[in-house]
């Protein structure tokens, strides 16, 4: 992230009469608020050896001056919607300046920036280029996609459309096909007015006597013409139709495939800074939204304008006066039509936004039933739903009103145009004949007719293509995006891990500045059982998370056998850990499937080993259809403790030499807890294992425990050891032995 | 069971004595809390119910987050100590109040607004209206942008009748 953003001219001008250079000066950040929490700029500046804090204005005006190496660390403090920052020095807290949360994230980094200006006389370069994440489009204003950062507006269109292009390259000689239907189908419709029109003039309204028997000839010929020009239309229209099927959801399953496997690679770090609904909609809506415009809009388009351009020179050529009369009047009603239409959209959002009111308290008191019964408050729920049904009814009835008062004008604005080409045109009609035929006449309402559809065309044409756009742009930012762990070029296969773990001097955040774990050391020696402990959110977890390797340490290195985690082969990695997590998944699958999900290949003795050895094999031939029981979504329902010893034989199925127990034992009753923890009692056997859990008593076969605590190692020794050194360990078994004790007496 | 042993360290609520609480801004600026013989400095504050009861249920907490105790009504200890608390949570719970509007303009489901708050002239922009605009309760409307920021209407009633009339466009 930047850190020296552009001064006034001001405060450029007032900095170096204060005998500040430019190029001295390492960071520079406005912070939109004052002393007093006004929305006015506040400036934090700092070279090498000082910092100053400088109210903004033409008269700017220092409010602290200090020397960096008086203090050891600085922070900002977010709270809702704001916080400060303060530089700390033993135990002493000095305010320097306040923001709102919309620059609070500088001043994060700042912090960490400004302790190692003052120890290195400079900025790491990897802090400066973290990425800065946007909210708004500096060049609009508006807010940008939150998961790409891009402007849908703003961004330049010419080289997603290339890109965009590139998936429908190989279907060039298709779609050659398909725009020569289009034209020939727009010609169709233009032509079908003009046979009319003959048909008019010289079977009809005839203006020479003509013998009944020819104008019946004609009329013949005529109608069967037209019947020629529907039949071939509809052809034409069945064709490309099903051309245009085929066209868009061949290359939206092309870019979808894509989008998923890509999605498969992307690291986990990716997924913490999304909501996993916004990154679906991308594989979903997104894709949709490209395949209804390639597949759709496009074509629609085209052939709309054809047909626009077609009609003109038509009515050009007939009549350029009358013509003149239907294309002038057309963008005012197409105007018209979309004011309104927005009022109406609003209207209807707003009853569509009562409608999920009503839905959520339907939903919340069904599900909730039982609670509601059980704390008689059938009556609040029921009033809370007649308040909400009635914003409702009211809300719908607005609308329905103004619907029903605006679209009446509206159709009829609409079929108004053509009373004035029969004004002017019968008009023309009756004092110059020679003119104008009736015909002619008939096939201009035609027309004014038929503009109508390129009008919509071109009213959508912008909203559909940034429609559009946007959505390639999205999801071109996601392919595009690297895992950001990845095997090195020279990573070392490992095909047989022993199991010495090692941390040594580990440091690492979420938010690399917003540290979870600082310094943290510690050996592992093959085989070794090791207990967590800790209260939540101390970094048990995110020490794990760091041995398999989801993230990487920012500072210092994880080990594996002595070789750098990030050296190893991802792979060799990944198939030797094997986590059995508090709140085991299954998929939507059969047992058989599950338990054999890293090894597919498993023979069935195997499976059915790794099931007994997980004390699953019982209640598994218990099921309807033993292994081949479908479970997960969709599936039988199996409960929390069944779904643990599954997870527990695919661990054991996939024979790791690291296993990772994270409070595996935690959600279940005390006899399958017993059984559970049978099995991973077999499973510990010759590996190395890392336990979480709270339950202290489940530790009990550990050879060594580690306290953490705020993210540091407070404790590290076996059960022994701890409870003779009297520290946190002993005052947590003391807590737990007295709360067990209460439990056992009953109380 | 750890879990619950940690809890029950914290369960205890420590209500304090209004007489007793001298909460001042010391040098520097941090502030420091005189409770009878205690000293702690420096000191946290937050409020347990900052929308529906903002004068009530203060609590003040050490630096790591550890409680010391809860002020039970601001309003009972003295005026200094109730200045400089009020100071403190307008820092850590900035919630500008909005007076006006000027202009909202929409695209694609999102906004940009133009408002006058009691902060000063604010422009800033939401994303999909209905998401970002809440009614609380009835005329009460709280509304959020990008950043995270919150922008309060107390009573929409209350707005100049323009601006009243955009943000009904929307509630």
């Amino acid at each position: 992230m930047p850190l020296k953003e552009e001064l006034p001219k001001e405060i450029q001008q007032f900095l170096f009469e204060q005998g500040l250079k430019d190029e001295d000066i390492h960071i520079a950040l406005q912070s939109d608020l004052d002393e007093e929490g006004k929305f006015s700029p506040t400036w934090l500046i700092a070279t090498k050896e000082r910092l100053l804090v400088l109210k903004d204005g033409s008269n700017p005006k220092i409010l602290h001056s200090l020397s960096l190496k008086d203090y050891g660390f600085f922070k900002a403090e977010v709270g809702i919607g704001g916080g400060f920052f303060a530089a700390h020095s033993d135990g002493k807290e000095r305010r320097l300046l306040r923001f709102s949360t919309a620059t609070a994230r500088k001043f994060q980094v700042a912090a960490t920036a400004l302790v190692k200006l003052a120890q290195e006389g400079s900025i790491p370069e990897d802090i400066l280029a973290e990425e800065e994440k946007r909210k708004v489009c500096p060049k609009c204003g508006f807010p940008v996609d939150p998961v790409s950062g891009i402007c849908a507006h703003c961004s330049p269109k010419g080289a997603v459309v290339r890109r965009l292009l590139s998936y429908i390259k190989p279907y060039y000689p298709t779609i050659m096909i398909l725009v020569s239907l289009l034209l020939l189908g727009t010609a169709f419709d233009v032509i079908s007015p003009l046979v009319n029109r003959n048909l008019i003039d010289s079977a009809l309204v005839v203006r020479q006597p003509t013998p009944t028997d020819v104008r019946l000839t004609l009329l013949k010929a005529y109608v069967l013409l037209m019947l020629g020009l529907g039949i071939g239309s509809m052809l034409l229209n069945i064709f490309q139709q099903r051309i245009n099927a085929f066209l868009g959801q061949t290359v939206l399953y092309d870019i979808r495939r894509q989008l998923f496997e890509h999605l498969q690679f992307l690291s986990v770090s990716y997924y913490d800074k999304r909501q996993v609904g916004a990154v679906m909609s991308r594989v979903t809506q997104d894709t949709s939204s490209l395949q209804e415009f390639l597949g759709w809009h496009i074509p629609f388009l085209v052939s709309q304008l054809v047909l626009l351009l077609g009609m003109g020179v038509v009515m050009i050529s007939l009549n350029w006066k009358l013509a003149l009369l239907v294309l002038v009047p057309t963008p005012i009603v197409a105007y018209l039509t979309r004011t309104i239409g927005r009022t109406i959209h609003r209207l209807f959002h707003r009853v569509w936004d009562r409608w999920s009111k009503v839905i959520a308290v339907l939903n919340s008191a069904l599900s909730g039933i039982r609670v509601v019964k059980a704390f008689a408050q059938e009556e609040r729920e029921a009033s809370r739903f007649r308040q909400r049904a009635y914003d409702l009814t009211q809300n719908t009835i607005w609308a329905e009103q103004l619907w029903a008062t605006y679209m009446p004008p509206l159709f009829f604005l609409l079929g108004s145009t053509p009373l004035l080409i029969w004004y002017f045109g019968g008009k023309q009609y009756i004092l110059n004949p020679n003119q104008i035929s009736f015909g002619t006449l008939q096939a201009f309402i035609s027309y004014t007719f038929m503009i109508l559809g390129p009008i919509r065309a071109v009213t959508q044409v912008i909203n559909w293509l940034n429609r559009a756009l946007a959505a390639a742009e999205r999801i071109f930012e996601i392919l595009d995006t690297p895992p950001e762990v990845l095997d090195a070029e020279d990573a070392i296969p490992m095909p047989r891990i022993q199991g010495k773990v090692e941390f040594r001097n580990v440091t690492f955040g979420y938010d690399r500045f917003l540290p979870v774990l600082h310094n943290v050391s510690f050996e592992v020696q093959p085989g070794e059982i090791i207990g967590l402990v800790g209260r939540s959110g101390a970094g048990k977890t995110t020490i794990i998370n760091l041995i398999c390797r989801f993230y990487e340490a920012q500072e210092g290195q994880v080990l594996i056998d002595g070789v750098d985690i990030r050296k190893i082969k991802l792979k060799d990695l990944r198939s030797q850990i094997a986590i059995v997590p508090q709140d085991a998944y299954v998929f939507a699958g059969t047992v058989r499937e599950n338990i054999a999900y890293g090894k597919p290949d498993a023979t069935l003795e195997e499976i059915i080993e790794a099931a007994k050895a997980a004390n699953a094999h019982e209640f598994i031939m218990n099921l309807p259809y033993g292994y081949d029981t479908p479970i997960g979504e969709r599936g039988v329902m199996i409960s929390g403790g069944e779904r643990q010893r599954i997870a527990i034989a695919r661990a054991i199925l996939k024979d790791p030499r690291i296993l990772i127990l994270d409070e595996a034992t935690s959600l279940v009753d005390t006899e399958t807890e017993k059984q559970i923890q049978e099995a991973l009692d077999r499973l510990m056997k010759g590996r190395t294992v890392f336990a979480i859990a709270h339950r202290l008593s489940t530790l009990s076969n550990a050879h060594r425990l580690i306290v953490i605590e705020d993210g540091r190692i407070a404790e590290m020794g076996t059960h022994k050891e701890l409870l003779k050194k009297k520290g946190i360990y002993y005052q947590l078994v003391k807590l737990q032995r007295e709360m067990s004790r209460l439990v056992a007496i009953g109380v | 069971m750890l879990q619950s042993a940690f809890e029950r360290e914290t369960s205890q609520i420590r209500v304090l004595d209004p007489s007793l609480v001298k909460v001042s801004r010391v040098e520097g600026g941090a502030l420091e809390l005189r409770y009878g013989e205690e000293v702690y400095y420096p000191i946290r504050v937050k409020r347990a119910f900052p929308l529906t009861n903002p004068e009530n249920y203060i609590v003040l907490m050490k630096e790591n987050g550890k409680q010391i105790g809860m002020i039970e009504d601001i309003n009972k200890i003295d005026e200094e100590s109730k200045r400089t608390i009020l100071e403190e949570l307008d820092t850590v719970f900035f919630v500008p109040q909005i007076k006006k509007i000027f202009w909202v303009k929409d695209r694609f489901g999102s906004s940009r607004w133009k408002v006058e708050t009691d902060r000063g002239i604010k422009e800033f922009a939401t994303g999909s209206i209905h998401e970002s605009v809440k009614e609380v309760e009835d005329g009460h409307i709280i509304i959020t942008d990008t950043e995270g920021l919150q922008y309060e209407i107390k009573d929409i009633n209350e707005l100049p009748p323009k601006s009243r009339a955009i943000i009904l466009r929307y509630v």
